[in-house]
This record gives C-alpha cells, sequence and structure tokens, in this order.
C-alpha cells in the first residue's frame, strides 16, 4: 500500500479571517477595560454642557454687538439653547462627600445658563418663569456661592419690579442668614450682602408690614453685628456705611454724621477718604444747616485730593456756598477752573457749567446766562444740565416776556431735543430727551405731537410705571385738547388689555364703562 | 550638476512621482500613516466619550495641561496634539512606512510592482537604522525650529519683525537638513548600505545636485504653508465661523502632509535610482 497508514494529522490552521476576528475581539476588550478605569459621564457631561454654552455665546456676543442685527429668530435660538442647558443639566443637589470638579464645572454652565435664561424672559414680560429660575439657582446652587447671590439679589430686584416687597424682603433677609459678607477676613466684602439687609428694611416698609424705624433697625442690629464681629476689616467698614445709610434713610442726620465719622476714624483711608469728606460735608451741609463745618470738609477734600473727581466735586460744593453768600465771581473763578481741568469729567463739567450759568442768572445777567446754557447744550448735549439746558434758555426768555425770542428757543429746543432721540437712541439720553420734548410740545401746544410722543415714549418701556401715567395723560389730551373721543377710548383699551391684572387695568375699564354710560 | 540640469531633473523626477500616483503605486504606506493621524484627530476630539476618555484624554492632560480637556480648547489643541504625537509616529511608524514606500516606488521605477507587503518586509528588516535616523532627524530639526525662540523669550513681543525671519529662516533651515537625509531611506533600503554609509552617501547625493533635492523636498513642504496659517487663525475662526472648522483644517493638513510625503519620498527615490545608475555605470565604465 503506497505511502502506509496515512496518520491524520490534527493541524489547527489560523485563518486570516480569523487572525483579525481574534484581533477585533482584543481591541475591544483592551477598549473596554480601558474605558472603565476613567471617570465616567462626567467628561462627556462637561463637553456637551461646553459645547452648547459656548453656542449660546457666540449668540449673544452676535446680539451684543449688533443689537440692531438681532432678529426675534437669533433671540428664540439663544432661548432654546439655555433651555437645552437647563433640561439637559438639571441642579446638582447636594452629594455626599462634596460635588467633584466636572460635576461643579457643569453645574456652573448650568446655573449660569438659567441666569441668562431668566433675563431672557425677563426682558419679554415672562417675569414668573424667570423668578423660578432665579429661585432654583439661588436655593439648589449654593456650592457656587456667587452665583446663588447673583440669583437671590435678582430675584428680589424681580420681585420689587412686580411690587410684591413682602416677597422681595423675604428673599433678601434669606440672602443676609445664608452667606457671610465675604469669602474670608482678607476677601472684599459683597456689596450684593451687605446691602440686602438695608433693601429688606425699605421692602418691608414698602410692603406696609413694618414701621421704617422698625426695619432700620433690623438693618441696623445686623450691621452692628458684623461691626463687631468682623472688625478691622473692609467688611465691618462696609457695614458702617450701610449702616450710615440706613441713618440717612430715616433722616436721622446726627447719627449718621456720628457713623461717618466713625468710619473716617477707624477705617478711613487715601482711597476712601475723599468720597466720605464729601459725604459728610453734604449731611453737615444738607442735613445739619452747619455749613462751616461742610466747608470744612470740602476744603479738605480740594486740598489733599484736589486733582481728583472728588476734588471737583467738593470745589462745585464750595461755589454753591459762595453763590448762595453772593459771591458769585468768587464762585464762578472756582467753577471755571473746575471746567477747565475736568474737561474730560462730563458730569463734572457740565456741573461746573450749570452752576455759572445759574449764578449769572441769580446776578440778574439773563443775556449772559442763557449763553453758558447754550454753551452747555453744545458741549455736554447729553448729559443732566446739558439735556434741561434749551428748556431752561426758553423760560428765561419768558421770564423776561421776551415772547419772540422765548417762541425761537422753544423751537430751538425742539430740535435739539428730536436730534438726541435720532441720534441716541436706546440710551437714557433718549428718554430724558423725549420727557423734554414733551414739555416743550406742551408749551406750544403741539397737542397731537404732545399725545404721540407720550404713546411712543410709554411702549419704550412698558413696564415702568411711568409709562401707565403717560398713557392715561395721552388719553385725557386726545378727550379734553384734541375732542377726539374715539382715540381717547383706543388708548383706554390699550392700557385695560396691557395691564389687564393690575389697577391701572382695572382704572382703564372703569373709564371705559362709565364713557359707555 | 548644472543648475539648469538640475531643475530639469526636478521637474522629470516629479512627472514620474505623478505617473506612479496615476497608477496609484506606494499610496498605501502614506493612507495608513494619514488613517493613524485621522485616527489621533478624532480622538482629540471626541475624548471625553470611551474609550478614549481612559487614553487619549489622559494623554491631552500630561501634554497640554487641564485647558486642553475643554470644549472648544481641545479643538485649539488639535494641532499642537498633532505635532506631538507625529514626532513620536515619524520615528516608530513613519520611518519604516516611508522606506517601505521607497521600495514599491523602487520597484515600479524599475518595471516591477511590489505590493505593500513586500515593501513592508524590506523595511522592516532595516527598522533600527530607519527608526534611528528617523530619531536624529526629528531632534535635529526641532533643535533648529525652536532653539531661537527657546534662548529668546519674549522676541515675538520686543520685535515681531525679527521673529517672522526667524521663523521663516527656522523653516527653510530644516528644509535644507531633511534634503541632506532624504535618500538616506533608499540608502539602507535598496542598496542595504550600514547606517553611516547610508548617511555620508545620502549627504554626497543631496550636495551633487543640491537644487533637485531642495526642491524635491521644499515644493512638497510650502504646500503645508497654508494650513500652518490657518491654524494661526484658529481663534478668529472659531469665534467668527465655528469651533469645529478646526477639524477641517487638520484633516486639510493630514491630507497635505499625505500629498507632500508621497510626492517627495515618490521624486527624491527616483532621483535616487537616477544618481546611482549613473554611478554605478560610471563605475562599471572606470
Amino acid at each position: 500500500m503506497k505511502g502506509g497508514p496515512r496518520r491524520r494529522e490534527l493541524t489547527f490552521s489560523i485563518s486570516a479571517g480569523a487572525r483579525a476576528a481574534c484581533l477585533l475581539t482584543f481591541l475591544v476588550a483592551l477598549s473596554l477595560a480601558l474605558s472603565s478605569c476613567g471617570p465616567k459621564g462626567g467628561l462627556s457631561d462637561r463637553y456637551v454642557a461646553e459645547k452648547l454654552a459656548w453656542r449660546a455665546r457666540t449668540l449673544r456676543r452676535a446680539m451684543a454687538e449688533n443689537p440692531d442685527m438681532a432678529t426675534d429668530e437669533m433671540r428664540q435660538r439663544l432661548e432654546s439653547t439655555y433651555r437645552e442647558i437647563v433640561t439637559l443639566f438639571p441642579p446638582p443637589g447636594e452629594p455626599e462627600g462634596g460635588i467633584t470638579d466636572l460635576a461643579e464645572d457643569v453645574a456652573r454652565i448650568s446655573g449660569m445658563s438659567r441666569l441668562r435664561l431668566a433675563a431672557l424672559l425677563e426682558e419679554r414680560g415672562e417675569a414668573a418663569e424667570a423668578r423660578r429660575f432665579y429661585a432654583t439657582v439661588a436655593d439648589s446652587f449654593t456650592f457656587a456661592r456667587d452665583m446663588s447671590i447673583e440669583a437671590a439679589s435678582r430675584l428680589a430686584a424681580s420681585l420689587e419690579r412686580a411690587g410684591e416687597y413682602e416677597e422681595a424682603a423675604s428673599v433678601l433677609w434669606s440672602l443676609v442668614e445664608r452667606w457671610p459678607p465675604a469669602e474670608g477676613p482678607n476677601e472684599p466684602p459683597d456689596q450684593r450682602v451687605i446691602g440686602a439687609a438695608r433693601r429688606g428694611a425699605g421692602d418691608l416698609v414698602s410692603a406696609g408690614k413694618a414701621e421704617p424705624g422698625d426695619a432700620l433697625a433690623r438693618a441696623r442690629d445686623y450691621y452692628e453685628d458684623l461691626v463687631s464681629r468682623w472688625s478691622g476689616t473692609d467688611v465691618a467698614a462696609a457695614a458702617l456705611a450701610a449702616m450710615g445709610e440706613t441713618y440717612e434713610m430715616q433722616g436721622r442726620w446726627t447719627d449718621a454724621v456720628d457713623t461717618y465719622e466713625k468710619l473716617d476714624r477707624e477705617y478711613g483711608g487715601p482711597g476712601t477718604e475723599a468720597s466720605l469728606w464729601i459725604k459728610l460735608g453734604d449731611l453737615y451741609s444738607s442735613g445739619l444747616g452747619d455749613n462751616d463745618k461742610a466747608a470744612e470738609y470740602y476744603r479738605s477734600v480740594v486740598a489733599e485730593y484736589g486733582d481728583t473727581p472728588e476734588g471737583g466735586a467738593a470745589s462745585i460744593s464750595l461755589a454753591r456756598f459762595d453763590i448762595g453768600a453772593g459771591r458769585y465771581d468768587e464762585a464762578r473763578s472756582r467753577l471755571q477752573s473746575v471746567a477747565t481741568e475736568f474737561a474730560d469729567e462730563p458730569a463734572l463739567a457740565a456741573t461746573a457749567t450749570q452752576h455759572m450759568a445759574a449764578s449769572l442768572e441769580l446776578e440778574g445777567r439773563p443775556e449772559d446766562a442763557i449763553a453758558r446754557y447754550g454753551e452747555l447744550s453744545a458741549s455736554y448735549p447729553t448729559s443732566l444740565y446739558g439735556l434741561a439746558a434749551p428748556l431752561r434758555v426758553a423760560e428765561i426768555y419768558e421770564e423776561m416776556d421776551e415772547d419772540v425770542a422765548y417762541s425761537a428757543a422753544l423751537e430751538g429746543a425742539a430740535e435739539k431735543y428730536e436730534r438726541i432721540i435720532r441720534d441716541y437712541a436706546g440710551s437714557p439720553a433718549e428718554l430724558a430727551a423725549r420727557n423734554y420734548l414733551i414739555t416743550v410740545k406742551k408749551r406750544q401746544e403741539e397737542w397731537p405731537r404732545v399725545a404721540e410722543l407720550l404713546l411712543e415714549t410709554a411702549s419704550k418701556s412698558p413696564e415702568d410705571p411711568a409709562s401707565v401715567s403717560m398713557m392715561f395723560q395721552a388719553a385725557g389730551i386726545y378727550e379734553s385738547q384734541l375732542s377726539d373721543e374715539e382715540a381717547a377710548r383706543e388708548v383706554l383699551r390699550a392700557i385695560a388689555a396691557r395691564y389687564a391684572d393690575g389697577p391701572a387695568g382695572e382704572r382703564a375699564a372703569r373709564l371705559l364703562d362709565d364713557d359707555a354710560r | 550638476m548644472r543648475l539648469l540640469r538640475q531643475l530639469n531633473a526636478f521637474i522629470w523626477s516629479f512627472a514620474e512621482t505623478f505617473r506612479s500616483l496615476r497608477r496609484g503605486v506606494a499610496v498605501a504606506p502614506f493612507a495608513v500613516y494619514a488613517a493613524v493621524q485621522l485616527l489621533l484627530t478624532a480622538g482629540v476630539v471626541w475624548f471625553a466619550y470611551p474609550p478614549m476618555s481612559s487614553t487619549i484624554a489622559p494623554a491631552l492632560r500630561w501634554r497640554l495641561g487641564e485647558a486642553a480637556l475643554h470644549y472648544p480648547a481641545n479643538l485649539f489643541a488639535l494641532r499642537p496634539a498633532l505635532a506631538q504625537a507625529d514626532s513620536v509616529l515619524m520615528i516608530f511608524l513613519g520611518a519604516v512606512l516611508t522606506a517601505a514606500a521607497v521600495h514599491m516606488f523602487a520597484s515600479f521605477y524599475s518595471g516591477g510592482r511590489d505590493g505593500f507587503a513586500a515593501g513592508w518586509r524590506a523595511a522592516v528588516g532595516r527598522y533600527v537604522p530607519l527608526a534611528l535616523v528617523a530619531a536624529v532627524l526629528m531632534l535635529v530639526t526641532h533643535l533648529v525650529a525652536r532653539a531661537p525662540f527657546t534662548f529668546t523669550p519674549g522676541l515675538a513681543e520686543r520685535s515681531p519683525a525679527l521673529f517672522r525671519i526667524l521663523r521663516l529662516g527656522g523653516l527653510l533651515l530644516v528644509v535644507v537638513i531633511q534634503s541632506l537625509f532624504v535618500y538616506t531611506a533608499p540608502y539602507l533600503v535598496l542598496r542595504g548600505r550600514s547606517l553611516i554609509s547610508a548617511v555620508t552617501g545620502s549627504f554626497r547625493l543631496a550636495a551633487v545636485m543640491p537644487l533637485t533635492t531642495l526642491l524635491i523636498v521644499g515644493i512638497p513642504a510650502a504646500f503645508e504653508l497654508l494650513p500652518l496659517w490657518l491654524t494661526r487663525q484658529s481663534r478668529t475662526i472659531a469665534t467668527r465661523m465655528a469651533p469645529e472648522f478646526l477639524i477641517w483644517i487638520m484633516v486639510l493638513w493630514i491630507a497635505v502632509i499625505f500629498f507632500a510625503g508621497y510626492f517627495t519620498t515618490g521624486a527624491s527615490t527616483r532621483m535616487f535610482l537616477h544618481a546611482t545608475q549613473e554611478e554605478m555605470e560610471e563605475g562599471g565604465g572606470a
């Protein structure tokens, strides 16, 4: 037999496919083994949260850089991104052993997104939902002190805006009780915490739940406690300042002065001295009627800090005394040097120029005063005094019985205000210019324009209580000045619809009912 | 060699490499390297998810710090991460893959068609000298590129013009150094020379046709300037468009590296064969 009996050889031939399968299995097993070593979930959660937060931040920045280009679609996208973060990452709670670094990062993004979402909702008038987010952050994100305090502070502000003072006071007192006023003895004081006691006291008074004396006394107890427990630190200084303010709120000028002088003695220094001395000067002057002592403080500021804005402010206060005493030339010389030296501080320079114009009026030199007001309006058109100047010029002509000049001045003032409204749209100057323009147009008896301006201005900030008043004024003008009852009713209907749940809406509805009867 | 002849030789070597590309010769080694680079890129992009969270993430933290583990910092870190990984990869994988490609190109230019496996076998046989040359080359190029900035900190702020000149000078010097070493792999793989002999042979060949060699190395390398410039604009790109655009810039960079590697290796192998053939013929004739 050829070859004899064949031995069956048992051979293992591993095919290329089997080899590849073995290698793949090994790699998968290795991957799984490695993946079980590291932190699970936390890293990917943080990554997702950061990615969404980046998207929101980019959108928010684009909207902030070009507010005119910000569309409703962008706002919706921003809101939905925040909502996605809020849904994906609920409040962290209080895990045993504390919160891990990764979880804290995620929670910070989640909390901040809640705050931003709440701000967006408030802007849109959905204050109730916004307040829920603020409350969640204030109560459930306490691992992040700053964020929790900010949320509580905003919640209180939102409640105050809604007139819910008692709830606001409760939030503020919780804030005071929950958080120390600084993170440590060497850390700066947190004014949101320190100021909360004073704010809470004011809110309790507004809610009618406490007498001013009692409410402020409670705040003062808190401040006294801080002064003794945080003695020698910036917190104690801030508490003394806050205590002084509570005395001011009560009109207890002597106590306020004593407190501020104690603050000056114990904690005063180059950083705070100037503003503190000005405050003391103001209190001596307007509170205690002691102009000599006030002047002493102002002079000290001028002597020690003459080249600072506080020095300029003190010079203006001294000039005010000179004007009161009829020393006009002396006053104007002082004011002129302030206007020259602080030309790059518009508020100071405008105040100095205004005082110069006022002193000329008091001296009986109206033409010179008008020239100064003109200069003020041209140089600082959007400052407080610069805005008032064009109308004041018209008033001076009226007092001089110069009818033609008076009309021309009103016309000029109207043009200036219209220009500011156009050029500074969206700024506080626009709102002030609108109010001055309404006054000018009333003087010119251009009633249709007055009504139009009132309604336009009211629509700019519908949440502002002044807006309601403006709308009622507009309705009154349509009815009494323009005899257009239909237009008046239309405005009342708009008030009734916009403020349906408030007293303004009820009043408008009542007026409409009376009218119908 | 005369300059015109050298220029002519460069154009001819590139034309030959184009011809090889059309036939798909030696694509595999460069594709493998590009695939590894893409895998690394994907790893940095998705570092937060398993299994990268326990492999790539610790490596990123070790090399680039905790900040690299945040979005979009991980995308900004793509370039430095890949550059650092490339330094190691080039020594342990790139050198042998390039050598495999040299073998495949040589086979193609000689009328054969050896596959990746044959090229790999030929290269692995000379793994140690190849890795050593790659390590030395990497070390020298890093030293040359970084030394001026390491020894003069804050130069970019003090003298931006000088900083730019030094940076450009560094890049040119790197090209010169790479040109000196470019024929080492062919000597090791195709002629079986010893390490020292291969290096000196490469230096000698580069000196015989300096312009051709510089162009073979420098022209493909110049294409890397575009992704390099783009990565310097990372912040602007991320803010104006989206951080994810940086991933596409890295993909572009990997593609440029793929083609630059292919053309440099293909053209240098072509020139090596041509020059050593002439040498042998001259030697034989003598």
